[in-house]
């Protein structure tokens, strides 16, 4: 009896509607549109678009797109994170640019066909999303930050001079790019540490939780992340013990007293960043 | 910088031959009807074909823990046995169809030079526009996917490290353990001596991005029935649609803001590219050639991204239950239930592998 009552909770239904409407979140209209031409597709009765784009959308909405269906699935096979990939199935824009390029050619005259063209590429433009202002130029033929090359050589080259471990601790995200860059440089702080584990750093309790815990990479997250300044003593003997060698601080964290007071040298400053040498 | 721009069209022109290569091959040992034959087609193709045999060889490599090392040299000689084979067997004939290719081209009429003509624009704009972009709004899965190629080939292993942090791994992850997309990136960069960034963002990137042109091409040219132009200016029209729809889950923004990941393979080309095997297989269902064909593409999906254990089960059941009663044809029942084994297969070595199994690595 649960199980039925949880197929059948409407909870299913709003993961998926809310899922659905993230998905097309900006193309309301271009999904609109794609299931008017589905209708005009069904009326219009050939073969060939029914069975590529009809039929297929009408079973995905029995079985692929059903609440009471996939949600329950999705949960047993681990779907559901990712469900809004199951929108991926609906070919929306080929049936646009299908569409599109039917109209444009049905009329015969060129003038007529030119017009037609500007006047799709207008209401696409109007009511689309355009990406076209998300689009970044690259600083470089690796696709990363000049900052992130300059940190990583500057690493490189100190480690190599005083025969040290290349290994960091930072929690900025930017510096993600690094060990892409350069696989060479190891982070002390895990994915875990930085996405999945977070506390209150106003909160004394849970920070004093946390040193008392003796979780060592949690600990360093507290002075990484959220800029505590822990006992410089347990601070260190922490990096040691993490084999660190170096600390990357953001521009927006500034850390220098309590690093260089825990006996840290910084060796340089990058675009805000400041990077910091342990020496044993 | 002039000379790495350089080396990126080489490989890229190296890696067009491969799944050339491939293609021509496949199609030349399986039993074919009669079918379209374009360079597209068997581009298409041959990419899928390519990884399938890459995931054949590599997949026993990466769960015994051998070294990339091993791994390249291995793949360089399958590559190397594959060539021999290709000049042997279809090197004349690739010769023929290549000049027939140019001539056809130089032949074409006035509308047909203008479709190719619109073609290459766009693939071209394309290429060039969307690898002039850094920006991927996925730092996370970038960190994991080029991290994970860029440290198995510093550490000479397959998969063995924390790409986050560099540390050795305990056991190999489960969530990507069927997948050899990232160690295909590694074992390239190692063979052709490029940084795994320049691989994986502008070379990757451009592979999906031309292959996409291509292959939404072809859809054209079954939709239209074999009408070059309205094909291409399908293919523009579908350029304008996918650069304005952005959002951060659209298959558009997926394959103009990251192109080079297993999931945007996924979302342009494996989920489509079945489409558009379905659309030839329905016009003539008795027809071999496109069940094989289809059969092959599923096959070399799961190596490239793991949701495909379950989108391609979906797509393909929404494809072939309605054909079959529409038709009143068991055989297509029979057939799509061929097609689900090899998601069977992969789904149960899926499980088998999240659940049961680990592969402890040891230090």
């Amino acid at each position: 009896m649960e199980i039925i009552t949880s197929i059948f909770s409407l909870s299913n239904f709003t993961v998926l509607y809310d899922a659905f409407c993230t998905a097309i979140g900006g193309v309301e209209c271009f999904v609109i549109l794609y299931f008017i031409c589905l209708a005009c597709f069904f009326v219009i009765g050939k073969d060939y678009m029914n069975d590529g784009f009809v039929y297929p959308f009408f079973f995905m909405a029995l079985t692929v797109f059903n609440p009471f269906l996939i949600v329950p699935l999705s949960k047993v096979i681990g779907l559901l994170p990712r469900i809004r990939r199951l929108f991926w199935l609906l070919p929306v824009n080929l049936v646009l640019a299908f569409v599109f390029t039917r109209s444009v050619f049905a009329p015969r005259k060129k003038f007529l066909r030119l017009l037609t063209t500007v006047c799709i590429t207008g209401i696409v433009i109007y009511f689309g999303s355009s990406v076209i202002p998300q689009l970044h130029m690259p600083e470089n033929i690796w696709k990363v930050s000049n900052t992130v090359l300059q940190i990583s050589d500057l690493i490189e080259e100190d480690a190599s001079g005083n025969d040290l471990e290349k290994s960091a601790l930072y929690s900025d995200v930017e510096l993600l790019e690094l060990r892409q860059y350069n696989p060479s440089i190891h982070s002390v702080l895990r994915r875990n540490d930085l996405l999945d584990w977070s506390i209150d750093p106003a909160d004394e309790e849970a920070v004093s939780q946390v040193i008392k815990s003796k979780h060592v990479l949690h600990t360093l997250a507290l002075v990484s992340r959220y800029g505590i300044e822990i006992d410089p003593v347990l601070f260190v003997s922490y990096m040691e013990r993490v084999k660190a060698s170096y600390v990357i601080t953001e521009p927006s964290r500034d850390l220098h007293d309590y690093l260089t007071g825990t006996g840290l040298e910084q060796i340089g400053a990058i675009d805000g960043y400041r990077i910091y040498r342990l020496n044993r | 910088m002039f000379s790495q721009l350089i080396t990126i069209l080489a490989v890229l022109v190296l890696y067009f031959f491969l799944y050339y290569m491939t293609g021509s091959l496949a199609l030349h040992f399986l039993p074919v009807g009669e079918m379209d034959d374009r360079l597209s087609r068997r581009l298409v193709l041959g990419f899928f074909v390519y990884h399938f045999l890459f995931t054949i060889i590599a997949l026993p490599m990466k769960l015994t823990l051998q070294p990339l090392s091993r791994l390249s040299a291995l793949w360089c000689g399958c590559l190397g046995i594959l060539l021999i084979l290709f000049l042997i067997l279809e090197g004349r004939a690739s010769l023929t169809r290549m000049k027939k290719l140019f001539s056809d081209v130089s032949l074409r009429g006035r509308e047909n030079t203008v479709a190719f003509l619109l073609l290459m624009a766009v693939i071209l704009i394309q290429t060039v526009w969307f690898n002039l972009n850094d920006e991927t709004f996925a730092l996370w899965d970038q960190s994991y996917y080029i991290g994970d190629t860029a440290t198995s080939l510093y550490t000479d292993t397959i998969s063995q490290y924390n790409p986050y942090t560099g540390n050795q791994l305990d056991c190999l992850n489960k969530e990507y353990l069927l997948e050899t997309y990232q160690n295909h990136s590694s074992v390239m960069c190692r063979l052709l001596h490029i940084h795994p960034l320049i691989e994986v963002r502008t070379v990757m990137a451009s592979v999906v991005l031309i292959l996409y042109q291509l292959l939404f091409y072809e859809i054209g040219m079954v939709l239209f029935r074999r009408d070059r132009l309205k094909s291409a200016v399908m293919i523009w029209f579908l350029f304008l649609l996918n650069l304005f729809s952005f959002n951060l889950f659209t298959a558009g923004e997926f394959l103009i803001i990251r192109p080079f990941e297993g999931k945007t393979i996924l979302a342009v080309l494996i989920i489509p590219g079945l489409l558009w095997l379905f659309l030839q297989t329905a016009s003539d269902p008795d027809n071999r050639t496109y069940w094989i064909h289809t059969l092959l593409m599923i096959l070399g999906s799961f190596g490239l991204n793991m949701s495909a254990i379950y989108m391609i089960p979906f797509e393909i059941s929404a494809f072939y239950i309605p054909l079959a009663i529409r038709k009143k044809k068991p055989s297509v029942f029979l057939r799509y239930l061929l097609l689900l084994i090899p998601c069977a297969v992969f789904a149960v070595m899926y499980l088998i592998t999240r659940h049961y199994v680990t592969f402890y690595i040891g230090k």
